[in-house]
């Protein structure tokens, strides 16, 4: 099983744990997270990619996911400009289970 | 006579307001969108280019940063803006970093090149975003 596949399986994991733990508020929040999980998809797969056939290193691979909580910050910042009040919750919370998936997936 | 006048400049103050915020905004818009769209090309420019040297490309990371800082100059003295400030200054401080790595280390992989764009698009979508909806 290559990376980029787990990489899918890691976002709808952390797709189906918002959705449950959010349950009756998530449709509210659904197109934030979607949109979200799918800019987040497309940058990691690239990422991953790219360290899976040698050519980044993994000192640089894990620089960038660590680059990653910054641009959550400014996701963050976006959605408190256009007035969405629980995206700070929800995205944190995804992070967290992103940073967890990947460092997982690398220790394995 | 004194209270129509000042509601008369009190009115107009107001419909000035109104007329210019969405005016200021959709400049910044503007502005965001092109330096979003400077910043791709010439990572994909890099990407492309058989010689990745620092020094061949040293022009035009001036001439993005110099665009980062106009835009973070405008959003300073913009009202409500304290967000989109901190969005504008992220992108500023991880242009520069992934600017600094290509200067110190001179030549820099396409796939390295490949993932700064991919981050910068992100906060560059951020900030977008943000200016869009900054009523």
């Amino acid at each position: 099983m290559s990376l980029q596949i787990n990489i899918e399986e890691i976002l709808q994991d952390i797709k189906n744990t918002l959705e449950s733990l959010y349950n009756e508020k998530y449709p509210e929040i659904k197109e934030v997270t979607e949109t979200y999980l799918q800019a987040s998809k497309e940058r990691l797969l690239s990422l991953s990619n790219d360290y899976l056939s040698g050519q980044l290193t993994s000192e640089f691979f894990l620089a960038r996911i660590e680059d990653e909580k910054a641009i959550l910050e400014s996701q963050l910042l976006s959605y408190k400009v256009m007035g969405i009040s629980l995206a700070k919750e929800i995205s944190e919370v995804a992070l967290n289970l992103l940073v967890q998936s990947i460092q997982k997936l690398l220790n394995s | 006579m004194k209270r129509a006048i000042l509601f008369l400049f009190a009115s107009m103050f107001v419909s000035c307001s109104f007329i210019l915020s969405p005016s200021a905004s959709s400049e910044m818009v503007k502005k965001v969108t092109e330096a979003a769209q400077m910043t791709d090309q010439a990572y994909l420019q890099m990407i492309e280019s058989e010689d990745r040297s620092y020094s061949i490309f040293e022009d035009i990371y001036i001439s993005i940063e110099s665009e980062i800082n106009s835009i973070i100059l405008l959003d300073a003295v913009r009202e409500n803006s304290s967000d989109i400030l901190k969005i504008a200054t992220l992108l500023k401080e991880h242009f520069i970093k992934y600017k600094d790595d290509h200067k110190t280390r001179q030549v820099l992989s396409a796939a390295e090149l490949r993932a700064y764009n991919n981050d910068l698009k992100a906060f560059w979508q951020s900030l977008l975003q943000a200016e869009k909806s900054l009523k």
